[in-house]
């Protein structure tokens, strides 16, 4: 079942936890994509970290 | 003479690139703006402005500008609501709340540097924007604020996108480029102060070399924003960026040391000219490998000037004591700054580098803190005693531009610059109110008529002498039009909102002639005040400062002063020479400091004849030194005695510096003097 988080009395959608824990789980990947040189490889570095961190968002996501 | 000015002004338009750079940011603005109007946000046009905003030629910029703008605007914003909790029936409360946070967020950003400072500026203006809109019902200011972090974001992911898509990330390469051209000049500049007596063919180089040392900074900062990998080693290019300022000073110590001669020293200056020529000739041909076989040999020249400073032979020949010292620092800084190349293309670390210092000038920033909480306070009584109904759009519109200039060289002309620019977006807006928009029935028609002006203003933006006039047209265009979907037209609101505006530009420039005003020579010289604050300090604090530390604050200093004079444009030579003599003097007290550490009577008796030849006493350096080579003939001190000698030899050069500049050093240690 889908459930709200309460922020104090405020209400956000449960996309927002999704987000925050595809967050934590990209920044760490990202400093050891960068640390090894595998940014370099592609033509739009900014595009491969967008999508880095779209598929750890559908990872978190798509858990059941 | 209207004519040139205006050609002047103008320049922008014929140079190809800023105008794919205008194109490319126009493209972004009106992408951000049919998003928003998608998405059916409250304030469809803000996403607009924050396009224009962060908008710059380099991707890095933007990629960097824009975090810090999303952090300004979270910060600012949740502040927005926590004020407007705390005081939501008490405007006189609220407006004293508010003046505090904006002061608090101007004095931090006048004391952190690059992106960061706009990032605190913005946090506390930011209170002020949302205001107009949540005045009417205090209730709606979470929904507000969300809304504005909402429409921010989205003209983040737009100019993110566009550049990301249609720019190549060029900051890394330019930052590369940069850094070989700085440091083929700097090696050919070592090569001139390795033969004696070249200090006057040293000095413009220095001068011109240290602005561009300066800019560095800027395009380190560019390229950590482009590629992550590039933050990691920010630190190491930023060590790098040290070692080149070292080895500008420590160059120009040489060639006045130089006359002496001896084999050693003369076998020593040869192999460093040859390692100098294999270094500029590998970073002309771009040649990595010539160029770290250069950096290795003058690494290992360095550990020989080292040896043969301690060598039995030298330690008599106080001449060649100074000269082996003073080509020994050279050499470190010179490996220092050339590791630079290597770590930006290698990822190589020789050693752990290490943070620099920065100039912090708490002053400033207490003027500029204090101008903006008055500035609100002002505008907020204004608005209040009037009873003004569009007053809070006043204050929208008063706060940022005082708070934003306060970091600005000359901010009452820029601020009026601001002011016509804005005269002029008002009246194309009105323009536009009443014949173009009533005309418009789709997407497409609109986005062909904000698209010249977007452009235009966007070209502007990157230009100094056109930029203010840009950002005030561009901003409080599209501001004032308030393109919304569906469209309402209200040219009554329009007419109050655009009075509201002008008169917060107005009080602007009125502030900040008037209320603290900055002065520029002011600021010159409270620069120098500290850099002769720095120097008492290495001369007179019983324990002797980090010499990294003293040294990187000191230099951010010196780029700073030299960034100011440039940008005032006014005659620097006397005021750098100084600044470089000061720089100088440091290294070679925070030295002999560093010599005769564990002696706590030479170490006293030196410095007190520093000070005492800064007052006029001729014969004090020579006495000294006279001291020092006799306390290192005692056979109690036999293990530091060459330490001793070599810090004997230091104080004739620095009898000749504080001779060469001994009004500077007479009035910059006033104490010492007393």
């Amino acid at each position: 079942m889908i459930r709200e988080i309460n922020l104090f009395g405020v209400y956000a959608a449960p996309f927002v936890g999704d987000y925050i824990l595809a967050l934590l789980l990209f920044l760490p990947l990202r400093a050891l994509v960068a640390r090894i040189g595998a940014l370099r490889l592609f033509w739009r570095p900014v595009f491969a970290e967008i999508l880095l961190f779209a598929c750890c968002l559908t990872l978190i996501a798509f858990l059941p | 003479m209207i004519l040139a000015r205006l050609r002047a002004t103008l320049d922008f338009l014929a140079r190809p690139a800023l105008l794919a750079h205008a194109a490319r940011t126009t493209l972004a603005a009106l992408l951000a703006l049919y998003l928003a109007f998608l998405l059916q946000l409250d304030t469809p046009y803000s996403a607009m402005v924050t396009v224009m905003i962060v908008s710059h030629p380099v991707q890095g910029s933007i990629l960097a500008k824009s975090l810090w703008r999303l952090g300004g605007t979270l910060l600012g914003g949740a502040a927005a609501i926590v004020l407007m909790g705390l005081a939501p029936q008490s405007p006189w409360l609220y407006l004293a709340g508010l003046s505090i946070w904006v002061g608090l967020g101007a004095a931090a950003s006048t004391l952190l540097r690059g992106f960061r400072s706009y990032g605190a500026v913005l946090a506390g203006y930011t209170v002020a924007l949302v205001l107009p809109f949540a005045v009417s019902d205090p209730n709606s200011i979470f929904l507000v604020v969300v809304h504005r972090v909402v429409v921010v974001s989205l003209g983040i992911v737009c100019s993110a996108f566009v550049s990301a898509a249609l720019v190549r990330p060029t900051a890394a390469r330019g930052l590369e480029r940069l850094l070989a051209r700085l440091l083929g000049d700097l090696v050919a500049y070592a090569r001139i102060g390795l033969d004696p007596g070249q200090d006057d063919r040293l000095r413009p180089l220095r001068r011109a070399l240290s602005a561009k040392i300066g800019e560095l900074e800027t395009a380190i900062l560019f390229a950590a924003a482009e590629m992550p990998e590039r933050a990691l080693q920010a630190t190491a290019l930023r060590e790098a960026a040290a070692g080149m300022f070292g080895a500008l000073t420590a160059a120009a110590a040489l060639t006045e040391a130089l006359p002496a001669q001896g084999p050693v020293l003369a076998a020593l200056l040869d192999e460093t000219r040859a390692a100098l020529v294999l270094a500029g000739q590998g970073l002309a041909d771009n040649d990595l490998g010539r160029l770290r076989r250069a950096i290795n040999a003058l690494d290992d020249l360095g550990v020989r000037a080292h040896a043969a400073l301690v060598a039995p032979g030298t330690l008599n020949d106080s001449a060649a004591l100074l000269a082996g010292d003073r080509l020994s620092d050279l050499l470190g800084e010179l490996v220092r700054a050339l590791s630079g190349l290597d770590v930006s293309r290698e990822g190589i670390l020789r050693n752990a580098p290490r943070r620099n210092a920065i100039h912090l000038d708490t002053e400033w920033a207490v003027r500029n803190g204090v101008r903006g909480a008055l500035a609100v306070m002002l505008g907020g009584a204004l608005w209040f005693e009037t009873a003004w109904p569009t007053g809070a759009t006043m204050l929208a519109g008063l706060t940022p531009n005082v708070v934003l200039l306060s970091l600005r060289e000359r901010p009452s002309s820029d601020a009026a610059h601001l002011l016509w620019g804005i005269v002029l977006g008002a009246l194309l807006g009105l323009f536009y109110l009443l014949w173009v928009l009533p005309q418009i029935t789709d997407f497409p028609l609109l986005a062909l008529w904000l698209a010249p002006p977007v452009f235009l203003a966007a070209a502007a933006m990157t230009s100094p002498a056109a930029m203010f006039y840009g950002i005030g047209f561009v901003v409080f265009f599209i501001t004032l039009l308030a393109p919304t979907n569906p469209m309402t037209y209200d040219p009554a609101f329009f007419l109050d909102s655009a009075l509201a505006t002008l008169v917060g530009a107005g009080l602007t420039v009125l502030v900040h002639r008037y209320i603290l005003p900055v002065n520029a020579r002011a600021l010159r010289r409270h620069l120098l005040e500290e850099i002769s604050g720095d120097l008492a300090r290495a001369l007179s604090a019983p324990e002797p400062p980090e010499a990294g530390v003293w040294e990187t604050r000191m230099h951010d200093r010196m780029r700073l002063l030299v960034a100011r004079l440039r940008a005032a444009n006014v005659p620097a030579e006397i005021t750098l020479r100084n600044g470089f003599a000061a720089l100088r003097l440091g290294r070679d007290v925070l030295r002999l400091r560093g010599l005769l550490a564990g002696d706590a009577w030479a170490t006293q008796r030196a410095l007190e004849a520093i000070s005492a030849r800064i007052c006029g006493r001729r014969d004090a350096l020579a006495n000294a030194a006279l001291f020092l080579r006799a306390r290192a003939d005692l056979p109690d001190v036999a293990e530091r005695a060459s330490a001793m000698r070599r810090a004997a030899a230091l104080l004739p050069a620095v009898e000749a510096l504080v001779g060469s500049h001994r009004h500077f050093f007479r009035q910059a240690l006033p104490k010492t003097s007393s």
